[in-house]
């Protein structure tokens, strides 16, 4: 089943388009990582697909209807710099705006999924911490407990091994490889190795978006990317 | 001190009790929403919508005193152009693409002005000075009912709204994923912004509002890490230390709104002083 479809997708920000004529799909249950040099579109990509930018010309879809429409189907995980961390909050509190509705307070159905979320991601003990006070491998997993307590079935990660160690970058690849058994998963990263165990396909997002299948012929990509993905082949273009 | 307990209870003198009355009541709407300005940074629009508010007290003093439209109070002026200012920036906020500091600028320079105009149009003698740094003479019962009416508002607006107004207020983009209207919730913010602005208006006046609404949730911030905690805290500091002010400014005969913020900035001070002699936790 074709969870997320994107066809002749355009999109920039000024008069420059970002992203010029995108096609691709993804399965169902599918994990599937997005490489491309910086400024290639990447986060744009990510945004897109979960509707906080409008297409200028082209469609997403998500489970059939448009990302507005079904964004309680999408789970994000955004780039953690990009957030305030000087805003007071504890680690329980954050992962609790997975609930948040658009109106109404929290139920205790809600602070009981949070508590299964947090002892997923091995930070119950630490629910009370202040989040700014966290580590960067340990803010990584407060956000993706957040993106969890939403229980969407696809979850959409921007960059999730920026600012953190190679001991918890092996945490988070456990985390994310447990999380594939019931997720549709889209990574974005400059960083491969990490997923590469786990990756069953990578798209490359440069202007267009491309994908590198794994036989050893066509177009090698010049990307570096680990030896797991020494033969990428750059040059086919998914067309629907 | 005496003294100043004996006129609060005595009938002859209400002002003093009427300022002691709007001061409390504001302490809640207050303490709640200047933690939210604290935390989200916006101090200079707070500053900005404070000081438009000058421009509508100038225009109501002018219309009432000029053309002899009596109702139009520098109340209502205040109110006016509190919330008409906290509509454009919301605006600007959300669809300009403008530079938003230069607007909010641009509103705080252009309302102050518009108020000094009208004050120094207006024929009969008017004094600035009530408006700019608070006069508790000026306090009416109508007012107080007006100040308990608004406070009670924003509490109650603040109280229904909270995980949504937290959750815009951490991260815009995820809240929008989630079903929450981003730009609905910005407008409502400013809006109570706004009107807290107003609250205290005549008794610390509109250069002396910004201290009040930013200053308790500065020193509650570097005790708490919860949000919900720093309202609290800081609605307490703004009610001890707004009977300070009301006190000593009484008693020494001096402006009430000067005073207050004086305490509480040293205060303030005083607490960030301490907290690098003697490292405590939050």
């Amino acid at each position: 089943m074709k969870v997320i479809e994107v066809s002749n997708l355009t999109f920039g920000y000024e008069e420059e388009p970002v992203l010029m004529d995108v096609n691709f799909f993804i399965e169902e249950g599918e994990f599937v990582t997005i490489v491309g040099p910086n400024g290639g579109g990447k986060t744009t990509l990510i945004k897109l697909m979960c509707g906080l930018l409008t297409p200028w010309s082209g469609k997403i879809s998500i489970y059939g209807k448009s990302p507005k429409e079904n964004s309680h189907l999408i789970g994000y995980v955004p780039q953690q710099n990009l957030l305030d961390r000087r805003f007071p909050i504890t680690v329980e509190e954050v992962v609790l705006l997975g609930r948040v509705k658009p109106f109404g307070w929290y139920t205790n159905r809600d602070r009981k999924i949070v508590r299964e979320v947090l002892e997923r991601v091995g930070l119950w003990d630490a629910r009370k911490e202040q989040f700014s006070s966290l580590s960067g491998g340990q803010m990584q997993r407060v956000l993706i407990a957040r993106a969890l307590a939403s229980e969407a079935p696809i979850l959409f990660l921007d960059e999730p091994s920026a600012n953190i160690d190679s001991e918890n970058e092996k945490q988070l690849s456990a985390i994310l490889s447990d999380l594939k058994k019931d997720h549709t998963i889209v990574v974005v990263t400059h960083d491969t190795g990490f997923v590469d165990m786990i990756t069953d396909r990578v798209l490359c997002v440069h202007r267009t978006v491309s994908e590198h299948s794994f036989v050893d012929d066509g177009l090698s990509c010049n990307y570096g990317y680990p030896k797991h993905y020494a033969h990428v082949k750059h040059d086919t273009l998914i067309k629907r | 001190m005496h003294e100043f307990f004996s006129i609060l209870l005595s009938g002859d003198v209400p002002f003093v009790r009427y300022a002691l009355i709007a001061s409390l009541l504001s302490s809640f709407p207050l303490g709640m929403i200047g933690s939210f300005v604290v935390v989200k940074n916006m101090g200079s629009i707070a500053g900005a919508i404070s000081h438009s508010v000058i421009g509508g007290i100038g225009l109501a003093l002018y219309l009432q005193i000029v053309f002899k439209w009596r109702w139009v109070t520098p109340q209502i002026g205040a109110l006016v152009f509190a919330v008409l200012s906290g509509l454009l920036l919301s605006w600007f906020l959300i669809k300009g693409k403008q530079r938003f500091d230069t607007v909010v600028n641009s509103i705080w320079v252009i309302g102050m002005s518009l108020g000094l105009i009208f004050l120094s149009l207006t024929p009969t003698y008017t004094d600035p000075m009530s408006y700019l740094f608070g006069n508790i003479l000026l306090i009416s019962q109508q007012d107080l009912i007006l100040v308990g009416i608004l406070s009670f508002v924003v509490v109650f607006v603040v109280i229904v709204f909270y995980p949504q107004l937290k959750a815009v207020s951490f991260d815009e983009e995820f809240s929008k994923i989630r079903g929450i209207s981003v730009s609905l919730f910005s407008v409502v913010l400013l809006l109570l912004v706004s009107i807290t602005v107003f609250l205290m208006l005549q008794v610390v006046g509109a250069l002396m509002v910004i201290a009040l609404l930013t200053l308790p949730p500065a020193i509650a911030s570097m005790f708490h890490r919860r949000l919900s905690s720093i309202m609290i805290t800081s609605t307490l500091i703004t009610i001890l230390f707004s009977f300070i002010g009301l006190m000593v400014s009484f008693l020494a005969n001096l402006p009430t709104g000067p005073v207050t913020v004086l305490i509480l900035g040293s205060a303030y001070l005083g607490v960030v002083l301490l907290k690098r002699i003697i490292p405590f936790s939050n």
